[in-house]
């Protein structure tokens, strides 16, 4: 009846495991990389060179002029790859940013309303988690024709249901906390209830979401561009980079091998720290 | 009763992705223009076309038209190949449910030991080991892994067919593509559930009366962890239809995941609508049919809706 | 029988030390060595996180962690932490039973009562018939006095009442005839009629079966009904042990002397007819209210009654004590009267104010658990300061003396006010909050379960809090409570309700003069602890009681 909550001891901040330290780091460089490279004086990704087609790289019979090889039409495979992590990463950010705020704004409107508001919005939660994502972009590039605003609209959308449903959870769960009912009695108005204080206490809960949604985002992407559905060129992604190399795989394996393993890494990375940041969040 | 219940809301469910279907066909134009090439076709075949789909009328009547053509198995001319759209669907339809089922059974067969290993372990070097795996598949496009095994196995050690359909040796790399990308996934979900089980009290009950621990993992620990894991496996093996999109465009698979993408790439609608809906009632009918499941493993559920 | 056999220790436990392993060890429990001689009713009391759970499920191996372990347990004759697993498991089958707190729980909600009863039977018949098994299966149900077994034995746990699962449990238990019992908690999650059963219930099997008792309790009144020893732990330490009558007539350890003093007091004889004549704070007429589970629920009529016409009034100065089981609708009641929750029908008014320049009182509420009430990310200062600028307090400097003289009014110092809510002790965070609801200078409080999250200790000081306000300000305060010891200390008026019904509204004077309803008669009969406080006190004393607290 009487439950007694004990003093909880002051966690220490636990320490960061090596895999999450190489992580930040790989991040860091691939951010650096495509900051700074295309401030360099005389670069081009887009320099045909007919001369240099498909050099290998280096350690593979290459050199270091280009040290991770050229392409069928001469590209410097390096700075190639700069361009389009620029596009990936760029988009992955920009859809994840996008589908937690319409999420966490849906959810919480959900949580706030309730009644049947609330259940239409449940409703399409559920269905939007029941239908494979891919499947829903798919037939929207189809029915709408392909162009890059309907898919970062697309991008964008990724997700949402996630952050709504989660967003929901926590605010209904707050709403039954006892500081959210302390200020209703108070007099605090909603908005304020929500915006300085409902939303910084589920922040977290929410930052470790986008950590798992932001490598998925970046999957999609690579996956529509690798089937010529998602960015067109001129713009190159990573994924349509991995989809013209695919028919050079005999000839020229680096081509798709480079942006392969760069996708890879970058989802891994960001999923290492997903896992960090759940179990510091889960254990505060 | 729940039968009834949860037919009804499956009846729903359909109804409303045949409406959405046809919203969105409606929004994107005249749906005989984008069916059929107007420069190829005469006015007088489109009219009759119009005709004969429907698409006269207002649009009460040709939502009502579409319904019952629906209801039918009616959905028009696929403009790729000029054949009934439903046909062409369902004749690619064996190759997907031979592709998903083989790594539904991967993902099942790896997923389950492994996670209740990694759980048994918690916190030690196997589980460790386990979940590093589990990362890295997670993180691991299908593509990617699936050029890599087509780089090694076709292209460098030549023992599997890179591509083409028919024989194991065909079966053998998208199934490992799909089924071990999943398994991954699969794995943390098995794990946290047995996880979750091993923590419940009537485990250390079972405990304190001394059965023995192969009895308590087999009698109580197994029963309770199975109720999340079959309402996530649905969920999984429809993942497996969206990754086949991608797998079987990497391997030539002539399955309806090739079909989605080459005809969003011709913009055929007739096919595309077919698709959507097939896998929406595929869906749908998994979901209830694991909702009744659960209910029956379940008795706190079952009992729930009882009265 | 030999005399020397009962003198005999079941279990004994000497220099216990457990840590939670790692790099930087946590003692848990530290130094703890006590015996229990068979036959015995052996009462190991303490707050939660006190080390009491840790210590007797490390009594069994049961630890859910891998601990750093230190000292030695010897119970029925086995060193419990050297036998190995196949040894392990057959001392834990015949040598002790062990009884949870939440006995729904404690049984698998998938499998059949039957069920999980005949695989601990095959475990003493591994060769037995079904039907034989089922047999016994029987008995044992028969045994704990559990209604028609044979049906039990196919239906699942949720299908029972707590009390029944219990039972069940302790049938479980008892299976192995073990030597030692070990009860953890045994009532704490059944309702206050029940638990008295169950209690009599190990009592029962104790005389039958010549079983030595372990129980685990917070629950001051039942070790003293109860116990033949008591062991008051605190901090993972054992402050205090002794016989039953030793510990309670004449504790030794600080701790033990306030945690009894604090269970123990004396009926009040005040004067409460004055505060009656004052003008209405708060009044419910005729307010009825149920909740339902469903929209189908509501069509059959199938819901949850938390008031019917109810009735009652809390007149200005006045505090009234409103009390009642969970479940009886009182937690509703105070959501009702801030505005959190609409009534079906029936009419709650806030009277006006005394001055008549307001049309309405101003109602604060104090929260059951003081530290969910704060935002956890804000410092406690900067949470006072937005109240008031909420409510239109332009002037930083007027905020700032404001709060400072709340602060001390409720007797806190300034410190607090840099704090995050995570680093106040929890009679510091209810003091706090308190003092926010003090802000808006409300001329009533409704506190709901204010003392169910403190310290024994800090509960004292808490409802010195109120009454010094009550005094100083006037204002009248209406407090929820499962709690009878509140309603002696402090409360002038009693309001008991169950179901959603008002049965008895009395002064405070007047609660234990006999006439009152069964069930506030049997509320205050089941406050364990009155009838070791009875013998104790002269019984010729009128009205005089002492009541069970709990820690």
């Amino acid at each position: 009846m009487s439950a007694i909550v004990s003093e909880k001891p002051a966690r220490r901040f636990p320490g960061m495991p090596i895999a999450a330290q190489i992580s930040i780091l790989w991040l860091a460089l691939c951010l650096s990389l495509v900051i700074v490279v295309p401030f360099l004086p005389g670069v081009s990704n887009t320099q045909v060179n007919l001369l240099a087609r498909l050099k290998p790289p280096v350690g593979f019979g290459g050199t270091w002029a280009h040290f991770l090889g050229t392409d069928d039409l001469g590209r410097d495979i390096f700075l190639r790859l700069v361009s389009s992590l620029r596009t990936s990463l760029a988009l992955a950010l920009g859809a994840t940013i996008i589908s937690a705020i319409i999420g966490t704004t849906i959810g919480i409107l959900a949580a706030h309303f309730r009644g049947w508001v609330d259940q239409l919005i449940v409703a399409a939660v559920d269905t939007q988690a029941s239908v494979p994502f891919i499947i829903v972009s798919l037939t929207l590039t189809a029915f709408f024709g392909n162009n890059i605003f309907l898919f970062i609209f697309i991008l964008g959308l990724f997700g949402w249901e996630r952050f709504a449903r989660l967003s929901r959870a926590m605010t209904l769960a707050s709403r039954g906390r006892g500081y959210v009912l302390a200020m209703t009695t108070l007099g605090f108005p909603w908005s304020r209830i929500y915006l300085r204080h409902v939303l910084p206490n589920i922040a977290s809960t929410l930052l470790v979401t986008a950590t798992i949604n932001f490598p998925e985002v970046i999957l999609l992407e690579t996956s529509l561009s690798f089937l010529g559905l998602g960015i067109q060129p001129p713009m190159s992604s990573l994924g349509n980079m991995l989809g013209f190399g695919r028919s050079y795989l005999l000839t020229g394996w680096w081509i798709a091998v480079v942006p392969g393993v760069t996708i890879f890494l970058c989802t891994l990375a960001v999923s290492i720290l997903g896992d960090w940041a759940r179990n510091v969040v889960g254990k505060a | 009763m729940l039968l009834i219940s949860r037919l009804l809301r499956a009846v729903v469910s359909l109804w409303v992705i045949v409406t959405l279907v046809f919203v969105a066909l409606r929004a994107t134009g005249d749906p005989i223009l984008a069916i059929f090439n107007p420069d190829d076709t005469t006015q007088a075949a489109l009219d009759a076309y119009r005709e004969q789909w429907g698409y006269t009328g207002t649009i009460l009547q040709q939502y009502l038209t579409y319904v019952s053509n629906v209801f039918h198995g009616t959905f028009g001319i696929s403009n790729m190949s000029n054949r009934d759209a439903l046909e062409v669907v369902l004749e690619r339809l064996p190759a997907t449910l031979q592709l998903v089922g083989c790594s539904a059974l991967v993902m099942i067969l790896v997923g389950l030991p492994v996670g209740a290993f990694a759980a048994l372990d918690n916190g030690g070097r196997l589980d460790r080991t386990i979940m590093s795996l589990s990362t890295v598949g997670f993180a691991l496009p299908n593509f990617v892994l699936g050029l890599a095994l087509i780089l090694l196995l076709s292209v460098n050690l030549r023992i599997l067919p890179s591509n083409g359909y028919g024989s194991i040796q065909n079966l053998i790399m998208p199934v490992l593509t799909i089924g071990l990308a999943k398994a991954a996934i699969f794995t943390r979900f098995v794990r946290s559930a047995v996880l979750d089980a091993l923590r419940l009290t009537c485990v250390t009950s079972a405990r304190a009366r001394g059965l023995s621990e192969f009895r308590i993992f087999t009698h109580h620990v197994i029963p309770n962890a199975l109720l999340p894991l079959v309402t996530i496996t649905p969920l999984l093996v429809g993942s497996m239809i969206a990754a086949g999109s991608v797998v079987e465009s990497v391997f030539g698979w002539p399955g309806v995941g090739r079909l989605i993408v080459d005809s969003v790439a011709q913009r055929d609608l007739a096919v595309l609508q077919v698709i959507i809906m097939m896998v929406a009632f595929l869906m749908i009918a998994t979901n209830l049919i694991v909702d009744l499941a659960y209910a029956k493993l379940d008795p706190r559920t079952a009992l729930a809706h009882s009265h | 029988m030999n005399p020397d056999r009962f003198a005999e220790p079941v279990c004994r436990v000497e220099n216990l030390g457990i840590a939670l392993g790692g790099d930087h060890p946590i003692p848990l429990v530290e130094d703890v060595s006590f015996e229990i001689t068979r036959g015995g009713y052996f009462a190991l009391v303490g707050e939660s996180g006190s080390g009491k759970s840790i210590t007797c499920h490390s009594m069994m191996r049961l630890l859910p962690f891998k601990p750093e372990f230190r000292g030695r347990i010897v119970i029925d004759g086995q060193d419990v932490w050297s036998l190995t697993a196949r040894q392990l498991m057959q001392f834990r089958r015949k040598s002790v039973g062990m009884v949870f707190q939440d006995p729904l729980a404690a049984l698998n909600p998938v499998r059949t009562i039957g069920s999980q009863l005949l695989e601990t039977l095959r475990l003493y018949y591994p060769s037995a018939r079904h039907d034989e098994l089922r047999t016994r299966a029987i008995e044992a149900l028969k045994g704990v006095h559990i209604p028609m077994p044979e049906q039990r034995l196919e239906i699942y746990p949720h299908q029972l009442s707590g009390g029944l699962n219990q039972r069940v449990m302790i049938a479980l238990a008892m299976l192995g005839e073990p030597a030692l019992l070990i009860a953890d908690e045994p009532t704490t999650a059944l309702d206050m009629s029940v638990q008295a059963e169950v209690l009599d219930l190990i009592d029962e099997m104790r005389r039958q079966n010549n079983l030595t008792v372990l129980l685990v309790t917070h629950d001051l009144g039942i070790v003293r009904d109860r116990a033949t020893h008591i062991a008051v732990m605190h901090k993972g330490r054992l402050v205090e042990q002794g016989s039953t009558a030793a510990v309670v007539g004449a504790p030794k350890a600080d701790y033990s002397r306030e945690l009894f003093a604090a269970a123990n007091v004396e009926w009040p004889a005040r004067e409460t007819s004055a505060l009656r004549q004052k003008p209405f704070a708060l009044s419910f007429e005729n307010v009825n209210k149920t909740f339902y589970a469903s929209s189908r629920d509501r069509k059959a009529d199938i819901g949850v009654p938390a008031a019917k016409a109810m009735s009652f009034a809390v007149h200005q100065g006045e505090i009234v004590a409103l009390v009642g089981e969970s479940g009886s609708g009182k937690t509703t009641a105070a959501k009702m009267a801030m505005g959190l929750v609409t009534p079906d029908s029936g009419t709650i008014k806030l009277h006006a104010s005394a001055g008549g320049e307001k049309s309405k009182l101003n109602v604060q509420m104090v929260f059951q658990h003081p530290r969910d009430s704060l935002d956890p990310l804000m410092k406690v200062g900067d949470q006072l300061h937005e109240v008031l600028k909420v409510h239109g307090w332009r002037d930083a400097e007027a905020r700032r003396s404001h709060i400072a003289q709340i602060i001390q009014d409720v007797g806190l110092g300034a410190h607090v006010l840099e704090r995050r809510p995570t680093f106040l002790s929890g009679g510091e965070a209810q003091r706090v909050v308190i003092a926010r609801a003090l802000l808006l200078k409300p001329d009533m409080l409704i506190a709901d379960e204010p003392l169910s999250a403190v310290d024994v200790r800090i509960q004292k000081h808490i409802l010195d809090c109120f009454q010094r306000l009550r005094e100083r300000l006037g204002i009248a305060i209406l407090l929820i409570t499962h709690d009878l010891r509140v309603v002696f200390e402090i409360a002038d008026q009693v309001v008991v309700l169950r179901h959603g019904e008002v049965i008895e509204d009395v002064p405070v004077s007047l609660f234990t003069d006999g006439k009152r309803h069964e069930y506030t008669q049997m509320l205050i009969d089941a406050m364990p602890g009155k009838a070791a406080s009875e013998q104790a006190h002269d019984p010729g004393h009128e009205g005089a009681v002492a009541t069970g607290g709990r820690i």
